[in-house]
This record gives C-alpha cells, sequence and structure tokens, in this order.
C-alpha cells in the first residue's frame, strides 16, 4: 500500500466523515482520496467507526432540558433581562453608602449628645445607662419614637418630670438618640432593600462558579 | 486549514444565545437538545459510565448561568466541552478513587449491542468498539472529539486543556493502535 504523502488532505478525514467540510473542500479530499490508497483505507475504517463511536450512552435530552430550566429557575437565575444594568447597581451601592453615612453622623452626633439629654429632662433623675425597652410604662413608645423618659421607679418619686419622647420619624431631635438607639435606627435601615423593587435583582451564579475567561467550568 | 471560526461553523448557536438572552427560554432547550448527546459521548470516552447523564444535565446548568462569561472566541460546544470536562475531573476527584473509570466493563459492549448481535454488522462493530477502548482516555476522547464531532485540532486541545500538537499526535497514536488492534 503507498503511503500519503499529503497530510494536510490526511488530517481532513474526520472531518469528511463527520461532514464538517465546506462543499469545495469537500470535493478536494474526495479526489485526494480516490488516488490515495492509504487514505481510502483510512476514510473506510473511520465510516466503520464513527457509527460504533456514536451510539453513545443513552441520554434523554428533552429531559435534561427540563431539569436545567427548573434548576436556573429555583436558583433565582433571571430568564429574562439577565444582565442587571449598571445603573441599578450604582443606585444600590448609593443607597448603601448613603446610609451608612447617615448612620455613622448619627452615631457620633448622638454620642456627644447623650449626657445634655439628661440634664435637661430629667434633673435629678437617674438616667439609664441603656435604654433599654420598658414595658412597664404607663406610654408605650410608638414604632417610630424612642422614649428617653427615666425608669419607672424614678418617675414615681418625682412624678413633676415630663416624659420625653423623640420623634425620629419627624427626623428632629435625633440628636437625642443615644448610641443603641441610632445602631437600631441604622440596623433597620440597613435591612431594607436598596434595590428599587421593579429592577432585576443582581445576577448571582446559581452553582457559585467563577469562570476564567473561556475555560469555564470547575476547579482548574 | 482545519481551524475554522466559530461564527462559520455555528450562527444557530450564536442565534440560540441571543434569543435566550433576550429571554426565550425556548432558545436554551434546543441548544441543550443540540450539544447533550455530544456531550455525553465525550463524558463516556473520557471513562464515566453511571453518572453520564447527570454530567451533562450539570455542564448545560453551569453554562447558563454563566453564559456571561462566554465571549464566542471558541464554540459554544467547545466551551461546552470544557466545562463537562472540568465538571467530570471534579467529580472524579470527589469520588477519591485512585483509578478513575477508564475500563469499560465486559457487559458493556455487548448490551449496547444486543439489537445487533449476531449479525456481521454487530461483530464487526463490537470489534470497533473494543480497540477503541484499548486507547487511554486521552487518546479515546480525542479521537471520539474528531471523528464523532469533526473538531478541529484547535478546538479540541481547548476542550481537553491540551494543545494543538499533542492533540494531532494523540489521534494519529490512536488511528495507529485502532488498526493494529483490528488487525490482530
Amino acid at each position: 500500500m503507498s503511503e500519503c504523502t499529503n497530510g494536510e488532505m490526511r488530517d481532513l478525514l474526520p472531518e469528511l466523515v463527520s461532514g464538517r467540510l465546506g462543499a469545495e473542500m469537500q470535493l478536494e479530499v474526495e479526489a485526494h482520496v480516490a488516488e490515495c490508497e492509504e487514505c481510502a483505507e483510512e476514510l473506510e475504517l473511520l465510516r466503520a467507526l464513527r457509527p460504533a463511536l456514536m451510539r453513545g450512552p443513552a441520554i434523554d435530552a428533552a429531559k435534561i432540558a427540563a431539569a436545567v430550566r427548573a434548576q436556573l429557575l429555583a436558583s433565582s437565575q433571571p430568564v429574562r433581562g439577565r444582565a442587571a444594568p449598571m445603573w441599578s447597581l450604582r443606585i444600590a451601592a448609593a443607597a448603601i453608602l448613603a446610609v451608612g453615612a447617615i448612620g455613622i453622623a448619627y452615631a457620633l452626633r448622638g454620642r456627644s449628645a447623650t449626657p445634655e439629654v439628661a440634664v435637661t429632662h430629667a434633673p435629678g433623675a437617674q438616667m439609664p445607662d441603656l435604654p433599654v425597652p420598658d414595658s412597664s410604662r404607663t406610654a408605650p413608645a410608638p414604632v417610630q419614637q424612642v422614649a428617653v423618659a427615666p425608669p419607672q421607679a424614678a418617675s414615681t418619686s418625682t412624678p413633676s418630670v415630663p416624659t420625653t419622647v423623640a420623634s425620629v420619624g419627624a427626623l428632629d431631635n435625633l440628636s437625642d438618640l443615644s448610641d443603641d438607639d441610632v445602631r437600631t435606627l441604622t440596623a433597620s435601615l440597613n435591612g431594607m432593600s436598596a434595590v428599587p423593587s421593579g429592577e432585576p435583582a443582581p445576577e448571582i451564579d446559581p452553582l457559585g462558579a467563577t469562570l476564567d475567561d473561556q475555560s469555564a467550568g470547575g476547579t482548574r | 486549514m482545519t481551524d475554522h471560526s466559530p461564527s462559520e461553523l455555528a450562527p444557530d448557536d450564536v442565534a440560540l444565545i441571543a434569543r435566550w438572552r433576550g429571554g426565550e427560554e425556548r432558545a436554551a432547550t434546543l441548544l441543550v437538545e443540540r450539544h447533550a448527546q455530544g456531550i455525553a459521548r465525550f463524558i463516556a470516552s473520557l471513562g464515566e459510565r453511571d453518572d453520564v447523564e447527570e454530567v451533562v444535565q450539570d455542564t448545560f446548568v453551569r453554562a447558563f448561568g454563566s453564559l456571561d462569561s462566554f465571549r464566542g472566541e471558541s464554540t459554544f460546544r467547545t466551551w461546552l466541552l470544557t466545562i463537562a470536562r472540568n465538571l467530570l475531573r471534579d467529580r472524579q476527584r470527589g469520588r477519591k478513587r485512585a483509578k478513575l473509570h477508564v475500563e469499560i466493563q465486559d457487559g458493556d459492549i455487548v448490551s449496547s449491542s444486543d439489537a445487533l448481535e449476531g449479525t456481521v454488522a454487530a461483530e464487526t462493530e463490537q470489534r470497533l468498539r473494543a480497540a477503541v477502548e484499548t486507547l487511554s482516555p486521552m487518546q479515546r476522547s480525542i479521537f471520539t472529539l474528531r471523528v464523532t464531532e469533526g473538531l478541529s485540532y484547535k478546538e479540541i486541545a481547548i476542550a481537553v486543556g491540551s494543545t494543538e500538537g499533542a492533540a494531532r499526535v494523540h489521534y494519529h497514536n490512536a488511528m495507529r493502535a485502532i488498526r493494529e488492534k483490528i488487525d490482530e
């Protein structure tokens, strides 16, 4: 059997078998095969091997497709509008920073103002170190109000001392808040959604995969 | 000459990806149905026997979950093969087995050819498959990708994490080994 002297043509035999060649190239390779005994034999072997190799493991592609779709939905991967717009991310980041800055600012102000509150509103009364909510108070504090009244015992001994309530909702007298009040308020603000509800959430990789360039997949 | 532009070879994949990105869920299904069998063959050629379907599924889940990182520098199919290989490798590492599932089990060849058993075609196919199974996992996977998918050496190199030259050598060594086995 004569050996093939055209390695380029011989290299294309698998493409010929799998039908990946363009029409022009296919004719060229077939013309070479017609004159090359070695390539003709190899082509025959490849044509015999391909059906055997194609008979791979039995899988249900439709079932896999359904499972893939279910997994993507379950992992909150947004199918539509997949990439969150940059401007929405910027708004979210700005909102978080603003909340944090406000919290810090009021925390600092509140720290310096606390002694002033004690002197002004509770002369002669013992101000608690911490404004722990007291359920026994006669006037329960609304959700958006922070009571800074003295403890019950002090009130009883000095009934003329008014109970002072700082309104948080109106954003006035915020300097009256103690550190813990500010922390509570900041935590509740931080807990609020910073992303507009109408915007898609930032994209999350459902499997936590980080892919380097085009070589995606597991750990390399 | 064998290096084809991805856009030339798989324009439909590119279009389907764009449609899926635009919110058409059916496009994902079409992509899965188009490539699942090829991925399964590749996984099997690497020696996996038990969890082929699961690895195929995981491959697509990871691919669609990371589609933003696909820049179209390789074909979508090559990218899927790369993901499948990495997932399989992680899975095999997880099993902590010193030896991977490279040997074909005795019953596999016979069971897959039951329908044709007794015929000359079945015997021939069984002999050919047996010859392929004597290859190393690397040789077998490269040979399978070359013959069944018609991938170029460049694409194969990306898929199996090797070089174009090494893929070419593995293919030709595989062909030689199969010939020798058949001629025995």
